[in-house]
């Protein structure tokens, strides 16, 4: 009933309910309860391909980056990446290290629960770490959290790491850590957990029929700004060229991993678009530094000068690798371009190995996975004939991945590594992990994955103190003097950077593909 | 009697199982590759490995190892998956069921594409009809199932999108992945169907049925196919492990839901107990369907009698 009658005043009165609808909207966009785009609806069913099956999503036993990324949207995280490799609060709001580095402080959210309605707190997370440093319970990468010693109550939202010594990388660990409930995992039964996940990340795990899906509902009580995707389907499809088919045909929203001609023709497509960022995993054709002819670091630098690694991006991989122009790849704190290129250069690669005295007909021993990486066998042949080209006879054999692992971790005594493919990525952004983590004498095989047995001491001292000071600038020269030793060393050809791809139809907005490897579909929408 | 022969014959089998298990379970393990390393991935230090390998039970002698298989097996029990700690037989279960389905349908497409063909070659010998079901013949036993499969889903998927690409659900996934694995087993079949019918169609009782004045369609269908029918069912018998082993393909190719691609999986896992698992339940498949093959022998021919 209008308190008014008469047309003019209801003119005014029509006015001033348009004004007050568009002054309402206005306050609504900027408190952001409307999303941005008015026009992007929500998604009801999200169909992802992806490639394996997980054998565990129970993040302590998470070795891959696939189980990874389904398990951070069930558990959740400490912290986050931005687009640019940034470290955001998320499940944690603050954090910091002592002067000495050995203590590291980190203040929890409050008011959020798990899907068992406990509480995420400090006897939750202390209790997370200590299953992490409890021998009994299955951590692969237990590693990862360095020398933490003990974890201390401060508050009920406040926690202490004591660490034995000082560790800078355990800083991008708040973004690999997860929430575990404190309730579900006391007492630790894996097997139950296995089955009931009890996380306090934006989604559920609602169905997971082995083989075939993994369905992923909304979490109604997550602590963080609400998903509008309601439900994700990740489908199982082993095939990468049928995941592709399948999002031609409609079949699948989003496909991880597809090849690389499949991305050039996806996106020429207009109804296909590839998020393709450079990942953290580089490629290298690591070399026996301690064995063989590998041994002359000259030999080294010449078979680095040997290889085309533009023309290897470009027409094996279509171009949507990246040649390596430093031994980390660009998107790792740490990185820093080297001011001398190894560029393609046969004859500067003759004329080294004529230096160094290698035989005419010399031959070097050359071992690939297949299908571990991508293109991996056919990445090895190339590299096989440049080889030739410069008189450099390589025998090549492949073998398939655990073969392989067992070959890649003997001891010193007992390897057979002359020349080997590798990729190596990092979960999270610091060239601590590229450096100490692989090429440092303290990881060599059986403590870790060194295999090039590449031993600096010059080189082991400057990665250590660039992991145990915490100040970044420091931290970054240290990296720049010890990466440019790396790569002038050479104990690895160093190939290429490879993009992690994700392919999904073009009426999508809103997804987010960052370097490790991660897909978060979260906040999709659709047009 | 027949009740008799049957299950003399599930009784034999039991060496022939037993044998397999053996074989397999040290072969396995003299193999390189090592589980605990697989589920610690390429980051794990040895400690972690060995850590892994313990929980597992993988560190302790061979032969201990073996004795506590055969324990379980006695009692049905085919272990844990090493990689999700689920018992083998639960994972096998919802999978057999699928690879089964896609192995009878692809035999009965095979049979229906199959046997027509050959009796067609049979009736026509030598002339270009024969030629065409032999040449399509040759052209189905040499395509790979890998390049196949995709073809057909290029076409039939993603250009005309009549059938889905891949996954299971209603009947129009299983269609492209029976055909698929079809193919090799048409071409055995068509082939094997001329030869038999080409043999029987030059009896003296074809002859007699002929001079009698049967309709000649009478004679090729009534007498002539159904005592061919022997050898087609032989054939499909021994080409049914065959074909079982063709599901691992295209199972991968179709993401087809079955044993094959949890084998693959398996092997590159190094997930011992499920691939003894599944290896047994395909010999165990094959052995059925062949002592199947043998009763339906009875039924073929009056003379065959066991017992």
């Amino acid at each position: 009933m209008l308190p008014f009658s008469g047309t003019k005043n209801r003119t005014a009165l029509l006015k001033r309910r348009w004004l007050s609808l568009l002054v309402g909207f206005a306050l609504l966009f900027g408190m952001g309860i409307i999303p941005g785009s008015v026009w992007a609806k929500d998604i009801k069913v999200l169909r992802i391909g992806i490639g394996i099956d997980p054998d565990t999503l129970l993040p302590t036993e998470i070795t891959t980056a696939i189980p990874y990324n389904i398990a951070k949207l069930i558990y959740g995280a400490l912290a986050k990446y931005t687009d640019d490799g940034e470290m955001v609060p998320n499940l944690a709001t603050a954090w910091s290290f002592s002067p000495d580095g050995k203590t590291f402080t980190v203040q929890l959210r409050k008011g959020v629960k798990f899907t068992d309605g406990s509480d995420f707190n400090a006897h939750s997370h202390k209790n997370y770490l200590e299953l992490i440093m409890n021998p009994k319970v299955r951590v692969p990468l237990r590693f990862l959290f360095g020398p933490v010693v003990s974890v201390d109550i401060v508050d009920d939202y406040t926690v202490r790491y004591n660490l034995k010594n000082a560790y800078a990388p355990l800083e991008q660990m708040l973004a690999v850590s997860s929430a575990m409930s404190l309730k579900a995992t006391t007492p630790w039964d894996a097997d139950k957990l296995r089955k009931h996940h009890v996380g306090a990340g934006p989604y559920k795990l609602t169905e997971w029929v082995r083989g075939e899906r993994i369905v992923l509902e909304r979490n109604e009580n997550y602590w963080g700004e609400r998903p509008t995707v309601d439900k994700i389907i990740y489908m199982i499809i082993p095939e990468s060229a049928t995941r592709v088919a399948m999002l031609r045909a409609g079949q699948l929203d989003v496909a991880y991993s597809p090849s690389p001609p499949d991305i050039k023709s996806l996106e020429a497509s207009p109804d296909f678009k590839v998020a393709r960022p450079l990942s953290t995993r580089m490629i290298f054709m690591g070399m026996n530094t301690q064995k063989g002819y590998t041994k002359d670091k000259r030999i080294r630098q010449a078979l680095n000068y040997a290889v085309d690694k533009q023309a290897i991006c470009d027409r094996i991989l279509f171009g949507v690798a990246k040649p390596l122009d430093a031994p980390v790849p660009p998107s790792l704190f740490g990185y820093s371009k080297m001011p001398n290129q190894y560029d393609y250069n046969p004859d500067k690669a003759r004329a080294l190995l004529k230096e160094a005295g290698f035989p005419e007909g010399g031959e070097i021993k050359m071992i690939t996975p297949n299908g571990r990486y991508t293109y991996d066998k056919q990445i090895a042949e190339t590299i096989q004939a440049y080889l030739q080209e410069v008189g450099v006879k390589t025998t090549l054999r492949t073998y398939d991945w655990p073969t392989y692992m067992g070959m890649t971790t003997r001891p010193l005594d007992k390897t057979e590594l002359e020349l080997y493919l590798i990729g190596w990525g990092a979960p999270y952004y610091d060239a601590d992990f590229m450096t100490f983590m692989y090429f440092s004498s303290y990881v060599q095989p059986p403590r870790g994955l060194g295999s090039t047995f590449y031993s600096n001491p010059e080189f082991d001292k400057t990665t250590y103190m660039a992991r145990s000071i915490v100040d970044k600038d420091k931290r970054k020269a240290l990296y720049q003097k010890a990466t440019q030793m790396l790569w002038d060393d050479a104990p690895a050809i160093w190939l290429h950077v490879e993009p992690f791809s994700v392919a999904f139809a073009s009426k999508y907005q809103g997804i987010r593909v960052l370097p490790h490897e991660m897909c978060f579909p979260q906040y999709m929408t659709v047009k | 009697m027949m009740i008799r022969y049957f299950f003399g014959r599930l009784i034999s089998t039991i060496p022939v199982l037993f044998g397999i298990t053996l074989f397999l379970f040290f072969m396995l393990r003299a193999l390189p590759g090592d589980p605990a390393q697989v589920i610690a991935g390429e980051m794990a230090t040895e400690q972690e490995v060995e850590i892994i390998r313990h929980q597992l039970g993988l560190d302790q002698p061979v032969i201990i190892q073996y004795q506590i298989f055969m324990t379980r097996l006695i009692q049905l029990d085919l272990g844990t998956s090493i990689r999700t700690q689920n018992p083998v037989t639960e994972e096998i279960r919802p999978r057999l069921a699928n690879t089964v389905l896609l192995a009878l349908v692809a035999t009965v497409i095979a049979c229906l594409l199959g046997i027509p063909a050959g009796i067609i070659a049979a009736v026509r010998p030598y002339t270009w009809m024969d030629n065409i079901v032999t040449i399509l013949a040759l052209f189905g036993m040499s395509m790979p199932a890998f390049w196949l499969g995709l073809m057909l889903i290029v076409i039939f998927s993603v250009n005309w999108q009549l059938l889905p690409v891949g996954g299971s659900g209603g009947i129009e996934y299983i269609v492209l992945p029976a055909i698929t694995l079809a193919a090799m087993l048409i071409a055995s079949i068509a082939r094997n169907t001329r030869s038999s019918m080409m043999e029987t169609m030059s009896q003296d009782y074809i002859t007699t049925a002929r001079a009698k004045g049967v309709v000649e369609n009478t004679i090729i269908i009534r007498h002539a196919l159904k005592n061919s029918f022997i050898p087609i069912i032989t054939v499909i018998g021994l080409q049914f492990g065959a074909l079982l082993g063709g599901t691992v393909l295209t199972e991968t190719v179709f993401a087809w839901p079955g044993m094959g691609r949890l084998l693959v999986s398996s092997i590159l896992g190094r997930d011992y107990p499920m691939i003894q698992g599944i290896i047994l339940v395909f010999a165990l498949l094959f052995v059925l369907t062949n002592i199947l093959v043998d009763l339906i022998y009875v039924f073929l021919d009056p003379k065959v009698r066991y017992g």
